[in-house]
């Protein structure tokens, strides 16, 4: 049923002017508040920034490791690997699951590596 | 530990199903649960997220989210369009004074190594049916996979490997601004 009465209509559209104003009031105030992130050191003349606090993204320590077989049903056939073969070994880390962790601390075949992207 | 430099190893970005296809015998890291996309699905698929911030970049060159294969030899660097490196391309290039030989072998992986056998520069190139790797020199066949001669006066010779590094154009070219291109 259509209103007609004068006055809600210009009612709604100041409502919602306000909740949309106190809504940029909010938001606004909170990236002005964000912090910059901090330099911690010039490293080849280029400063390096603190973007994460130290632990945020867990290095794998201990890893395990499954057959190609045994993988399969965790694996999809699109799923992007990082591939390394060293002293005949072969080992694939998926970079889905590297998005959760970005350095894998290994060994093969007597030497020790540290997979990262 | 300052001043110590770890040695980077060769290896390769390439789907699942292809590395597999090509490395039956391979060892895979354990996942504690299944895992069906990047959670950075956003960043990748966007063309104007470049880095996080502040990000220098040789932007007249490229989009900066374009797949280039980087190799650096000194102070010198090379990046290769993925374009340029399709199914059965051999490429002959130099990096400095480096003779290089890249190829995307057929775990899907841009494999590049010194195209130098005992102070000989070798050129390879793919021929015959079925096509085979040969170099031009000798007549010699190889395995570009693995960088090794399988037959011919080279037999049993094997290429030394070389890093190659997959990376969005801006960052090859925002550590590398001197870099050369084949494209």
């Amino acid at each position: 049923m259509v209103s007609n009465h004068p006055y809600r209509p210009a009612k709604l559209l100041v409502s919602v002017m306000f909740v949309w104003f106190v809504f940029f009031l909010i938001t606004g105030s909170v990236i002005a508040q964000r912090p910059e992130p901090k330099v911690y050191g010039i490293f080849d003349g280029e400063p390096m920034y603190t973007v994460l606090p130290p632990g945020a993204i867990p290095a794998i320590i201990q890893p395990e490791f499954l057959s190609g077989k045994e993988a399969a049903a965790q694996m999809s056939p699109e799923e992007p690997v990082i591939g390394v073969i060293l002293g005949g070994e072969e080992r694939a880390y998926s970079m889905w699951h590297l998005d959760a962790h970005e350095i894998v601390n290994d060994t093969i075949a007597g030497t020790a590596i540290t997979v990262t992207w | 530990m300052k001043g110590q430099r770890l040695e980077i190893l060769p290896s390769v970005q390439t789907t699942w199903a292809r590395w597999v296809g090509q490395h039956p015998d391979t060892k895979v890291l354990y996942k504690e649960q299944a895992i069906r996309n990047s959670r950075y699905e956003g960043y990748f698929k966007d063309p104007n997220r470049i880095g996080i911030f502040r990000t220098h970049w040789l932007m007249e060159r490229m989009p900066g989210k374009n797949i280039v294969h980087g190799i650096t030899s000194g102070p010198h660097a090379i990046a290769i369009t993925d374009e340029k490196l399709g199914a059965g391309q051999v490429l002959n290039i130099k990096v400095g004074n480096d003779p290089l030989v890249v190829i995307r072998a057929a775990d899907g992986g841009v494999r590049a190594y010194v195209s130098q056998i005992g102070g000989q520069t070798l050129h390879f190139h793919r021929t015959g049916q079925p096509p085979v790797i040969k170099d031009k020199e000798t007549g010699s066949t190889w395995d570009l996979g693995k960088g090794v001669c399988r037959t011919g006066t080279l037999k049993g010779n094997t290429l030394d490997e070389v890093v190659v590094n997959l990376a969005f154009w801006f960052a090859w070219s925002s550590f590398y601004p001197n870099t050369e291109v084949e494209d």
